[in-house]
């Protein structure tokens, strides 16, 4: 995970790494990705009024009886080197109080629905951020942008003031540099998006991510054309495919695992997602994925909550399960008890009235996501399934929990829930010893402006936006507060990513979910394919694989956001403390067993510990390992 | 009579379906084509030493085989399993078992990648180009995947369109898409032909003249890359239908034409690159093929059987003129299969010779004895991984396909080792480079007791003293210690009375293992 994190950081000491100018000069949504949850009024007035009379969740102070300008009435959370926020010290008492609401606060449950075949499932997760909820992070966040660009203090942040400071000239708080009149006035056209004049709180997020962040604190994003189609896209069942017929044979399914190490390029007996795609269809998929959504293609999800859009949710749902029919109990045959609890008159019809009823229904699935420095730690608690409703416990085949991410194997699909926090996994202060360390080349722990011109922040900022104090040096300290500041508002954001380009017949031959095929699941995948053939007439048709769908939640907001979840999940085995040492240094795929081609002792020998002759030496076996005396 | 025609008919039919001749019968053909070469190609190699007066070495032991086939058709050296295994087999088949195995591997299509990316691509690649390094290496390798005939590749190349990851436009953004420059580096490439000298002037040594270079130069004169790029799309090349190239100082517009002297024809569709292409794949197109068997050669054996091995002119004979042709016309009648030609060099006796020499060292040209190669960077690299136990790092790029290309550790450490000479049979690598693999932080961390995966697999209660040391000299050197060599280090092992000096002593003896000139030759 380390080097997932360090790509993640460098698209922060980049910004821009990644997003094409388009993205910059543009208020339409990112290519290829449709955000939904970003405000759905029209009229940007009335936008910016409705906003100021919703301001931050946090309750406003007694004095703020009278209202003030918005940028005065969140509290504004400061945060350390770690770009957290400090526990109050002595003289805190106003920072204090507004900690202690956003701690108080109830996390606002967000909701949305994943459309899989047998019917939809609603999803309903609480996000928190250094155990505060995310929203209140990001309303702080809000209000410290706000304070920052009210260089008068008169209590109103203008556009004027923000293109004119030099808090913000060089993208200290993440918002693209500003160079110039001709870009203030590009600037100023592309996020002062209601010509008012003001930066609003609803301007803040867009500006300060370069168009990355939504307008609302919830937001999902999808990045695929063919839901519920990716298994007719699999380029796994194209590698195996090798007559090209559109059907796995019995012979094609037999030679499945020596066909799949053709794609081994490392030859460490592990696959991932994107061993599997060629050139042409990386090309193509990246096509696709920049490509605007066609309005007629059916989604895999849909917004509920508060933001939902209920005309465009009664049609997707009878798009997706009541084409030329009523919506019945037989198109919910997955969640019978979500159909009951919808059909209030109980005339075993869902009428489009009882789908608003969507809003109130038990979830499929309560999730806690927990994002902050924390949150790996104990293991496993970054994303916690709370609540399964019955109608999956009565369909799950199995649910595997790896921590920061869990799997639900159905009949027909499978769902993948994982979390991604670049920021959980290294500091402020260890980014920067890191920079230090490979580029301070004289080792006297600051950088002079030739150093710091070949670091990677050097590439990224310019000299003196880091030497505030302007002694011609650039030091820790100097460094730590100017990425604290540029990293606050990543900090406080979060997306959710829902792919359903994921290759579904991968996603089936990894029976851990771990995101990849290791020794054992290359060897079995002809077992598995065979099982996947339901009618049992010895050929795997598109049908028959069940499709993947993946929900990705992650802090930060990058681009490549689902490429990260997704393709990088770094899965593999952490070692394990009840094992020899001797097994895990021959775990050299760290897969969590050894294989005869990792084993180092004779062959007799591997032999005879393997008790099940599977030519892999498992947990169980290595505990039953009897050692020799005196060795 | 008609009876005893219809026994027979009917006994020639039997044979036919229980020998399953008719299926086989290509297999079974290339088989014997195949032995035919392989026995041709030691008859003649024999024969010139035999003329020069040299006694051939005597065959390769298992493990000195084994390993040298490793490297030469994988990259990297094998694990400690495969080598006790090969070893243990008493198989009479098994070279050649392996050798189908290796060939077969999805390793030897990364490493031939690897080796063709470093043929096409300068080194002195800008960081921009250096991203889109992944498309040539993914192109490659799907390529020799799918053993795609070597013709049909290099057309497919030269026609190329798509760049960044997703295809080797690379090969032509990375010489700023210059017809002069592509033109001498396609054709010292796939055709052996250093016509650049024929550039400024008529060729000194050579039949080329200028208006010849740059009648091949005009086929590159009409590329540009689009103005607009779809994301992802980056660094892709198109064909125009305008663009001459003209002799220097002159404004003489100099038209397409072919090596051989035939010109294009205006009635001809398509654009030049495809023209190129069509020709390149061509019988009228005598170069290809032996530019190729001259470099598989070279890639097994050292150096080519003609040298330097992107120089086939015509006052510059093969040391084998008769081997030449007859394994280029071989090469063409298999169809251009390079994995066949690789499998058939790999069959011979002369591959399979020892590197070691009792007397004077025979001329390399006389392949008498197997020539020993310096270990590339990548070789390097991938082999210490593999002796460490280390696995290569997961790189969180989608467009690295392979994880150990997008290596940042790794790539450092072959910018640092990379050798500029173009001779595999040179070490040539420099005081910085021996340090590094002395001392750098690979190896330091990788002998080190706290932090070796190697030596922490060695503390395995599993094994006696004695089986360690087997241990470290099968991953390192790919054989077991010579008794004299066991004595030695059994002592300073021995010697070691407590459990971590004993650790610190095995430690000792892999770094000085690892840092034997025997561990960084191909031998």
């Amino acid at each position: 995970m380390k080097s997932t994190a360090a790509v993640a950081f460098l698209m922060i000491l980049l910004p821009g790494c990644g997003t094409d100018v388009s993205e910059k000069s543009s208020r339409i949504p990112r290519a290829g990705t449709d955000e939904v949850g970003a405000s759905s009024v029209a009229d940007p007035a009335l936008e910016s009024e409705l906003q100021d009379a919703l301001p931050a969740s946090l309750p406003q102070r007694s004095e703020d009886k009278v209202r003030k300008p918005e940028q005065a009435t969140a509290p504004q959370i400061a945060k350390d080197n770690r770009g957290r926020r400090p526990s109050a010290g002595p003289g805190d008492s106003e920072f204090q109080a507004g900690l202690d609401t956003a701690r108080d606060a109830e996390p606002t449950r967000e909701r949305f629905a994943v459309f899989v075949e047998g019917g939809p499932l609603i999803v309903e997760i609480m996000f928190t951020i250094d155990e505060n909820p995310y929203n209140t992070v990001r309303e702080s966040m809000i209000a410290e942008v706000l304070q920052a660009a009210d260089t008068n203090s008169d209590g109103v942040a203008t556009w004027d003031e923000v293109l004119r400071s030099p808090k913000f000239e060089y993208g200290q708080y993440g918002n693209i540099v500003i160079a110039g009149a001709s870009q203030s006035q590009e600037l100023r056209q592309q996020y002062d998006t209601n010509s008012n004049g003001r930066l609003d709180r609803s301007e803040v997020p867009r500006f300060v991510t370069q168009d990355r962040g939504s307008t609302s604190a919830f937001s999902l994003t999808r990045s695929s054309l063919n839901a519920g189609l990716n298994n007719s896209t699999s380029a796994l069942r194209d590698l195996l495919d090798t007559d090209q017929n559109g059907k796995l044979t019995l012979p094609e399914i037999a030679a499945a695992p020596q066909r799949l190490l053709t794609r081994d390029h490392d030859d460490d007996a592990m696959l991932v997602v994107e061993d599997f795609r060629t050139a042409r269809q990386r090309a193509v998929g990246q096509t696709l994925d920049a490509s605007p959504r066609r309005s007629y293609a059916p989604q895999s999800w849909i917004v509920l909550g508060p933001q939902a859009d209920w005309d465009e949710v009664i049609y997707m749902i009878r798009e997706i399960y009541g084409v030329e029919s009523e919506l019945l109990r037989e198109h919910f045959r997955l969640v019978p008890d979500l159909f009951s609890e919808l059909d209030v008159n109980g005339d075993e019809l869902v009428d489009d009235e009882e789908i608003e009823n969507l809003n109130k229904v038990t979830p499929a699935f309560q999730l806690s996501v927990r994002f902050g420095e924390n949150s790996m730690e104990p293991a496993g608690t970054a994303l916690h399934l709370s609540y399964l409703c019955d109608d999956l416990k009565r369909a799950n085949k199995s649910l595997i929990d790896l921590g920061n991410r869990f799997s639900l194997q159905l009949d027909r699909a499978v769902l993948t829930f994982a979390v991604l926090d670049p920021f959980a996994q290294e500091t402020i202060e260890q980014q920067v010893e890191a920079q230090l360390s490979t580029f301070d080349s004289n080792a006297n722990g600051w950088f002079d402006e030739e150093e710091f011109a070949e670091s990677f922040l050097g590439q990224a900022v310019p000299f003196v936006a880091m030497d505030v104090n302007r002694n011609e040096k650039i030091d820790k300290s100097e460094m730590i507060s100017f990425l604290a500041t540029q990293q606050l508002p990543m900090r406080a954001q979060i997306s959710t990513h829902i792919s359903d380009t994921e290759d579904a017949l991968f996603g089936s031959l990894d029976a851990d979910k771990n995101g990849r095929l290791d020794s054992r699941e290359i060897a079995m995948s002809s077992v598995m394919l065979t099982t996947l053939d339901n009618n049992r007439d010895g050929q795997l048709t598109t049908a028959e694989i069940p499709s993947w769908i993946s929900v990705g939640f992650l802090r930060g907001n990058s681009p490549t956001g689902e490429v990260l979840i997704f393709n990088s999940f770094d899965a593999t085995s952490s070692p394990r403390l009840d094992l020899p040492i001797w097994f895990t240094g021959m775990d050299v795929n760290r897969d969590g067993s050894v294989s005869f081609q990792e084993f180092l002792g004779p062959e007799t020998q591997f032999k005879s510990f393997d008790q099940d002759a599977d030519g892999f030496l498992g947990s169980s076996e290595v505990q039953l390992i009897a050692v020799p005396e005196g060795h | 009579m008609v009876t005893c025609r219809l026994i027979l008919l009917s006994h020639l039919l039997c044979w036919l379906i229980t020998t399953n001749v008719w299926s086989e019968s290509p297999d079974l053909t290339l088989a014997l084509r195949r032995t035919a070469m392989v026995k041709r190609i030691d008859e003649l190699i024999s024969r010139r030493a035999s003329e020069e007066g040299c006694e051939p070495a005597p065959i390769a032991s298992d493990a000195e085989f084994l390993r040298r086939v490793h490297l030469d058709l994988t990259g990297v050296i094998p694990r400690v399993a495969e080598v006790r295994r090969f070893l243990a087999d008493d198989d009479s088949n098994k070279r050649s078992d392996k050798i189908d195995f290796l060939l077969g591997s999805s390793r030897h299509a990364t490493h031939l990648a690897n080796t063709w990316r470093n043929i096409m691509l300068p080194s002195n690649l800008s960081p921009e180009q250096l991203q889109s390094v992944a498309g040539v290496q993914n192109w490659l390798r799907e390529q020799f995947i799918d053993n795609m005939r070597y013709d049909r590749m290099v057309g497919d190349l030269l026609v190329v369109t798509g760049g960044g990851d997703s295809g080797p436009a690379l090969f032509y953004t990375a010489m700023d898409l210059d017809p002069e420059k592509l033109a001498a580096s396609t054709a010292r490439i796939f055709l052996g032909l250093q016509m650049d000298c024929a550039k400024c002037h008529d060729h000194p040594f050579d039949h080329w003249t200028q208006s010849d270079f740059w009648g091949y130069a005009a086929f590159f004169a009409q590329l540009k890359q689009p103005d607009a790029m779809p994301p992802g799309q980056g660094g892709r090349v198109i064909d125009l239908n305008a663009g001459e190239v003209m002799l220097p100082t002159t404004e003489d517009v100099v038209l397409p034409k072919f090596p051989n002297g035939s010109s294009l024809s205006a009635l001809e569709n398509g654009s030049r690159r495809e023209q190129l292409a069509i020709w390149m794949a061509s019988r009228d197109n005598p170069f290809l093929s032996r530019a190729v068997v001259n470099r598989v050669w070279a890639h097994l054996f050292g150096i080519g059987l003609v040298n330097p091995v992107d120089d086939l002119r015509r006052d510059n004979p093969p040391s084998h003129p008769e081997l030449f042709n007859e394994l280029t016309s071989y090469f063409v009648e298999v169809g251009f299969d390079l994995r066949e030609l690789l499998r058939t060099l790999c069959h011979t006796k002369t591959y399979q010779r020892s590197s070691q020499v009792r007397d004077s060292v025979p001329p390399p040209t006389l392949f008498a004895v197997m020539a020993i190669k310096p270990f590339t960077a990548e070789q390097l690299y991938d082999s210490l991984n593999r002796s460490l136990l280390q696995p290569a790092k997961l790189v969180a790029n989608s467009l690295a396909v392979d994880a150990a290309f997008g290596d940042q550790e790794r790539i450092a450490f072959l910018a640092k080792m990379r050798s500029s000479s173009r001779d595999r049979t040179q070490y040539d690598l420099g005081v910085p480079q021996a340090l590094t693999l002395m001392n750098g932080a690979k190896v330091r961390d990788a002998t080190d007791v706290k932090t070796s995966k190697l030596l922490t697999a060695l503390d395995a209660s599993l094994f006696q003293d004695s089986e360690r040391l087997n241990v470290l000299f099968l991953a390192t050197l790919s054989r077991m210690p010579s008794a004299e060599e066991a004595l030695v280090f059994n002592q300073h092992i021995a010697d070691s009375i407590t459990g971590e000096g004993k650790q610190a002593a095995l430690a000792d003896a892999l770094w000085a293992l690892l840092n034997s000139a025997e561990y960084v030759l191909n031998h």
